[in-house]
């Protein structure tokens, strides 16, 4: 049994918390129970022999939720429910979300838990799970065995409308040539650190990585490590320390999450004692909205992306944490009813900023698609021009020393 | 619905970052060089300050684009765009040179304090706190208000200028007509000059600055006129303190090892009043820089980590933020506190690491600001890129040249 408020010992794949209070949100559903659960209690049973079997994940009555939910536990070569105080987890790691990987240590064994919605089943071992900074820089070789370049970037598209987003293509840099973009299924093998090709790599010779693109396709070394993200379940600003990705048993790579951890930052130093000390958090590909430029403009033009299936708060949370081009084109990618929804859960400062940058017309329809009393207080709200235009100095709400959270919003 | 156009209102909604950053870079540092510079060497090196506030204009002006057009802070771009190695190492020297440049500020702070009679171990921790209440339980608009208030004591020096009756002449004669001695000191004095009016700490700040007030890419016109100003102003400062000493020390063959010297030696050559407003200048100063350094440092720091820096949070869930701002306080502070320590080593050596990083850092900045994939449409043009270059190459010039007069000596 893990005692109330145990301290992780997150593995560098592992997320902070047991907070899988949360579970059962994929991409959309906003934030979890546990921002609300306070001292409730969730409890891990039926864990049983083998690796990768399945549990279930009750969250208590005094969360108002009810939630089950279905995880991994590696290993669970033995009978070990879990017990974990959900105010505590949340306090002490990632908050109001769950991810993927998880570990707790209970009787001094390593236990890995694995949120059956969001994480692929494949991935029942760390050997399972690929790291893109590991993966980049890795030997390319033709299918003669002969070395053609180095494995620079891999894309994907994030045009699927369903299921798990898999690696398309690979970009291959070359010494004295052009660079390869090779789709992944011309990859013949992938182990050791050597990826050889199975066909003429000549057929994949690109001019430049700009025109060879697909419009729903990112770049995730460009697009994705090392940018600035905005995690909508934690409701919060991370930056990308690594991309996980994980073999599927068809040979492909299939995007799991981003670390975002420190733990992760320290581990690409080489500072591996310091980083297996750090605390490890992650977050769900599911739940993250990219705001680096093709990232942003892409998950913004694609149906299926976390930013579409946010409800008002999550959309007040999001256009909060954006700066403030970015937020103008979420909202004016909402319909205007969806748009005077934000506005109204939003903070009137957010809502002002926002609604300033966007051109008179968009702003006018947003506007009249509020209820009339709100209708005609943005109205006289927007008609004067405020030296400071309503702009709030310090995105991270240092000033004044209060809160800015959607209204109603969990926190 | 709406009022655009460079407005009045317009323009104050923008001004700060620029203005800010700038002021600040008449730290008691960058006080101490201009004096010594205006002491030492009288008029002649005038032409040095111009070509830095030149290079203040250009360097300031992109890391405001930058952080515009990419909502993103400097250090946190240098990770995204060289990685978590050359960023770690970015961040660690400018965190290193941060502390000593923050010990430089409270040491104008307890420098100028003691001229009025006070000791430093009242002025200092006093210092320490106010600014840490300032910064961290104050309004912004406010604190912003009272910043730039402050920065109007750099008047001061403007007036102690005029006191000291300096030869206008002379002085136009060295701003446009460059001169220079090919010896060790000037060397070191041209570089200090170029390295403490083109701070990193100032850049970094400049940039999270821009991000935080939440600048569009449509205010860029007025936001360059924000950094001009701020740039221009923290040259005519400069140009001030260089003629006040030039007019009164120089002229009397009297040399200075701070500003603190350069205001008491002022009395008996400018009168009380110039001693005195030379010493308020100085305090203001400290007091400016010494807000923002801590904080600017917090916002690298915390960029580069990629957490919020959210001081509205409890402690727990802020607290590399907290940590950051706390130490780089405390150290500074209590550095200053150590009775006998050399801070003159101290503070050289922080000009010279302040000088080393400034090269990394602008070419960072020159290779984001030319990347269509971080910048877009605002990239810098071939020959943008050109202007930027051959001012990365004067500061690098001037290091080299530092560094092989001194391995000479």
């Amino acid at each position: 049994m893990l005692p109330d408020g145990e301290r992780n010992d997150a593995g560098p794949f592992a997320a902070a918390c047991t907070t899988i209070v949360g579970a059962g949100a994929g991409a959309g559903a906003g934030a979890g129970a546990g921002a609300g659960a306070g001292a409730a209690t969730v409890t891990v049973t039926g864990a049983g022999a083998g690796a990768g079997v399945a549990v279930t994940v009750t969250v208590g009555a005094a969360t108002g939720i009810g939630l089950s939910d279905a995880v991994w536990v590696e290993p669970a070569d033995e009978e070990h429910p879990a017990r974990v105080n959900a105010a505590s987890a949340t306090s002490q790691s990632c908050g109001r979300y769950r991810f993927s990987l998880m570990r707790r240590r209970i009787r001094g064994r390593p236990w890995r838990i694995l949120d059956a919605t969001t994480v692929p089943a494949g991935i029942r071992h760390a050997a399972d799970v690929l790291l893109l900074s590991r993966i980049t820089g890795q030997d390319v070789r033709g299918p003669d065995e002969q070395s053609l370049g180095r494995l620079v970037d891999l894309t994907v598209s994030l045009a699927e409308q369903n299921g798990p987003t898999h690696v398309d293509r690979m970009l291959v840099r070359r010494d004295g040539a052009r660079d390869l973009l090779v789709p992944w299924t011309a990859v013949r093998s992938y182990r050791h650190g050597i990826v050889t090709l199975a066909e003429n790599p000549d057929a994949f010779i690109i001019r430049s990585i700009a025109d060879a693109l697909q419009p729903d396709e990112i770049l995730l070394t460009r697009d994705v490590l090392d940018t600035q993200v905005v995690d909508i379940a934690g409701q919060r600003l991370a930056r990308v320390a690594d991309v996980v990705l994980t073999h599927t048993t068809d040979g492909r790579l299939e995007l799991v999450g981003a670390e975002v951890g420190f733990g992760a930052v320290l581990r690409r130093l080489g500072l591996t004692r310091l980083a297996a000390r750090a605390r490890a958090d992650a977050v769900a590909w599911t739940d993250l909205h990219l705001t680096s430029e093709r990232g942003h403009a892409v998950q913004l033009a694609t149906p299926r992306s976390a930013v579409h299936h946010l409800d008002a708060r999550g959309l007040a949370v999001l256009i909060s944490r954006l700066d403030t081009e970015s937020a103008t084109e979420v909202l004016a990618a909402k319909a205007p009813a969806v748009a005077a929804d934000v506005v109204r859960v939003s903070h009137p400062v957010t809502a002002e900023r926002v609604l300033r940058a966007m051109p008179d017309t968009a702003a006018a329809d947003i506007v009249a698609a509020m209820p009339a009393d709100h209708a005609a207080h943005w109205r006289t709200r927007l008609a004067h021009s405020p030296a400071l235009r309503g702009r709030r100095l310090l995105r991270s709400h240092v000033w004044p020393r209060r809160r800015h959270n959607p209204r109603g919003a969990n926190t | 619905m709406r009022r655009t156009g460079l407005t009045i209102g317009a323009l104050l909604a923008v001004v700060g970052p620029g203005l800010l950053a700038g002021l600040s870079d008449d730290d008691p540092a960058g006080i101490t060089t201009y004096s010594v510079l205006g002491a030492d060497h009288g008029y002649r090196l005038l032409w040095v300050l111009l070509l830095s506030t030149i290079a203040l204009v250009l360097f300031h002006g992109l890391a405001a684009r930058m952080g515009v057009v990419t909502g993103q802070g400097l250090i946190g771009l240098v990770r995204q765009r060289y990685g978590v190695r050359l960023g770690g190492a970015v961040l660690a020297t400018l965190v290193v040179a941060n502390v000593g440049t923050t010990c430089a500020e409270f040491a104008g702070v307890a420098a100028g304090f003691e001229i009025f009679g006070i000791t430093r171990y009242v002025s200092v921790p006093a210092a320490a706190a106010v600014v840490s209440l300032l910064v961290l339980r104050g309004s912004f608009h406010r604190v912003e208000h009272l910043l730039l208030l402050l920065s109007t004591v750099f008047l001061a020096y403007v007036a102690s200028g005029f006191l000291a009756h300096p030869d206008w002449g002379a002085a136009a004669e060295g701003l446009f007509v460059p001169t220079m001695p090919l010896d060790t000191d000037t060397i070191a004095i041209v570089t200090a000059t170029v390295g403490t009016t083109l701070a990193p700490w100032g850049l970094s700040f400049i940039q999270s600055y821009a991000v935080d007030k939440k600048l569009r890419t449509e205010d860029l016109a007025l936001e360059r006129i924000d950094v001009v100003t701020g740039a221009v102003l923290t040259g005519v400062i400069g140009f001030f303190v260089v003629v006040a000493c030039a007019a009164t020390l120089h002229r009397d063959g009297r040399s200075i090892a701070d500003a603190a010297d350069a205001a008491v030696a002022l009395q008996p050559l400018a009168g009380d009043a110039a001693s005195t407003l030379f010493a308020v200048g100085l305090i203001g100063a400290a007091l400016l820089a010494a807000s923002l350094l801590p904080l600017s440092t917090a916002y690298s720091v915390c960029e580069y980590v990629g957490v919020e820096a959210a001081l509205d949070d409890p402690y727990d869930e802020a607290k590399t933020f907290y940590l950051s701002f706390g130490l780089v306080t405390v150290l500074a502070a209590g550095v200053v506190l150590i009775p006998n320590v050399p801070l003159v080593t101290i503070l050289v050596a922080t000009q010279v690491l302040n000088a080393v990083l400034l090269i990394p850092l602008l070419l960072a900045m020159i290779g984001i600001g030319r990347d269509e994939d971080l910048m877009g449409r605002f990239a810098v043009g071939r020959s943008g890129t050109a202007v930027y270059g051959l001012t990365a190459a004067t500061v690098v010039l001037c290091v080299v040249a530092l560094g092989l007069t001194s391995l000479v000596a």
